[in-house]
């Protein structure tokens, strides 16, 4: 909420400073546009198997921007400042998403008899490499000012720092993905299998634990976020 | 005119229209290519990529030999993961330009690079050891009802637990 | 009334919410913060750190990808 000292203070601002340079950039984006269309229009007429990632990319990264959304500042900010509508968003995009690929997975298999291998979705062996991974994921996410999709955004943006980023974060992977992977592979992984939630509880049970347990959450960021 | 402009595409949409609309593009990926969106299983490839090209190609064991996965025609540097990925860059691009928002942001310090490094690595590290990041491994993982979901996201906010503690210490 | 500036320009987030919330803690009521930044995230994030905490604020936008933010520091009763 603005104040009328502040108002003054705006008006002062805009006085004082320099002639700003006004040059919008038009040009560049209807270019850039232009380009875009070209391309999807390119990839779908030649049926590519790139037709529907391309501008999917392009409508989450548009969108990411134009929001300032961030899944960074969703956990960090809780924590460090207390505010949480980052982090509500984050949970109710989880529980629109968790009704997409519910519907998604019922109609692609038999819920009777199905294989894991042949549901939809991401789904992972999980164990303690999750827990590490998740952890030094976190620690590095927070030092970093982003995670992997932000520091992709950013660099739209021209942020020069986060192009330092994403080369340490191909260093890191490679890493821990090729050169150290036998290690933990044969530590933590090995023997590891997906649990898909259904598998264990039935279907429709998952669905309604998952949906409550994220409802519940969500009201926790809410009130979480009101307090001072 | 003006107004709808500043609207929609000066002014920041609300987060909650955000979290929907990525919601609807992540369902639609998985509908149309099979797959949800992820991220960093693409940077991996690059590296590898990367590798290569130094003349390092034995990937027995790695990442990539176990549960890695190019369609036909796809190479470490062409692949639709990192389509989509430059294709997020792009649109990021797109929405900042349309907002004359756009401007090269240099590095300040030689502190910020060194936290730049060490965070990118250790997200980089973590990432190929669960399986994903906080796309792959969280965003499209619990909505897969996959536990690895939900584990991730507990240990993720036990990292920004640390990481915030880093922060507030060496960074401010 | 005194009037504080802080330069955030090259920060990252969120160096420039804990900049900013450093500064207001030393400061009184009453008292102008202007802030500027090119990181359009901070403002996002301040605006919602400014308005939990009942200061008043706005910003401007100064030049391309770069704002100025206005904070009045204001002590609530309670």
């Amino acid at each position: 909420m603005t104040s009328e000292r502040i108002e003054a203070l705006k008006k002062r601002r805009e006085k004082e400073r320099n002639q700003m340079t006004n040059r919008n950039q038009n040009l560049y984006a209807w270019l850039l546009l232009a380009a875009v269309i070209l391309l999807s229009t390119a990839l779908l007429v030649n049926q590519s198997p790139y037709m529907w990632v391309f501008p999917i990319g392009i409508m989450l990264g548009f969108t990411l921007e134009r929001s300032r959304f961030c899944f960074a500042a969703a956990v960090r900010n809780p924590l460090i400042v207390g505010t949480t509508k980052l982090l509500q968003a984050v949970i109710l995009a989880l529980m629109v998403s968790t009704l997409g690929f519910f519907i998604l997975q019922i109609v692609t298999v038999d819920i009777n008899n199905f294989q894991i291998s042949e549901i939809p979705g991401s789904l992972r062996p999980v164990g303690w490499n999750t827990v590490i991974g998740g952890i030094l994921f976190g620690t590095g996410m927070v030092i970093a000012g982003g995670c992997a999709s932000g520091t992709l955004m950013r660099i739209g943006e021209g942020f020069t720092l986060q192009i330092v980023v994403l080369g340490a974060f191909v260093g890191g992977s490679v890493l821990s993905g090729v050169f150290h992977y036998p290690f933990w592979h044969d530590l933590l992984i090995e023997g590891r299998t997906v649990i898909y939630l259904p598998q264990l509880i039935g279907f429709f049970p998952a669905l309604i634990l998952q949906l409550s347990v994220l409802g519940i959450l969500f009201a926790a960021a809410r009130k979480l976020g009101k307090m001072r | 005119m003006d107004k709808l402009y500043h609207k929609v595409l000066k002014a920041p949409w609300p987060y909650w229209v955000a979290a929907i609309v990525l919601s609807l593009l992540n369902i639609s990926l998985l509908i149309l290519t099979g797959s949800p969106w992820r991220v960093t299983s693409g940077f991996l490839y690059w590296g590898m990529w990367i590798l290569e090209k130094l003349g390092y190609n034995d990937f027995t064991g790695s990442y990539f030999a176990l549960h890695g996965g190019l369609a036909g025609g796809e190479t470490f540097l062409v692949n639709s993961v990192s389509i989509l990925n430059a294709a997020v860059l792009l649109g990021a691009l797109l929405s900042v330009l349309i907002s004359s928002e756009f401007k090269w942001r240099r590095i300040k310090n030689p502190k910020q690079v060194g936290f730049a490094i060490f965070g990118g690595l250790l997200m980089g590290y973590g990432a190929r050891l669960a399986f994903g990041c906080n796309i792959g491994a969280f965003f499209s993982a619990i909505p897969s009802f996959s536990l690895h979901g939900w584990v991730f996201a507990l240990s993720m906010g036990a990292g920004g637990v640390i990481g915030s503690r880093i922060m507030m210490r060496y960074m401010v | 009334m005194k009037e504080e500036f802080l330069d955030c320009l090259y920060e990252p987030c969120p160096i420039p919410l804990l900049k900013a919330l450093k500064k207001l803690n030393k400061m009184k009521a009453g008292d102008l913060l202007i802030m500027k930044t090119d990181h359009n995230c901070s403002i996002t994030n301040v605006i919602e750190w400014v308005d939990k905490q009942g200061h008043k604020m706005d910003y401007i936008e100064v030049g391309k990808g770069e704002w100025e933010i206005y904070i009045e520091k204001v002590v609530s009763d309670g």
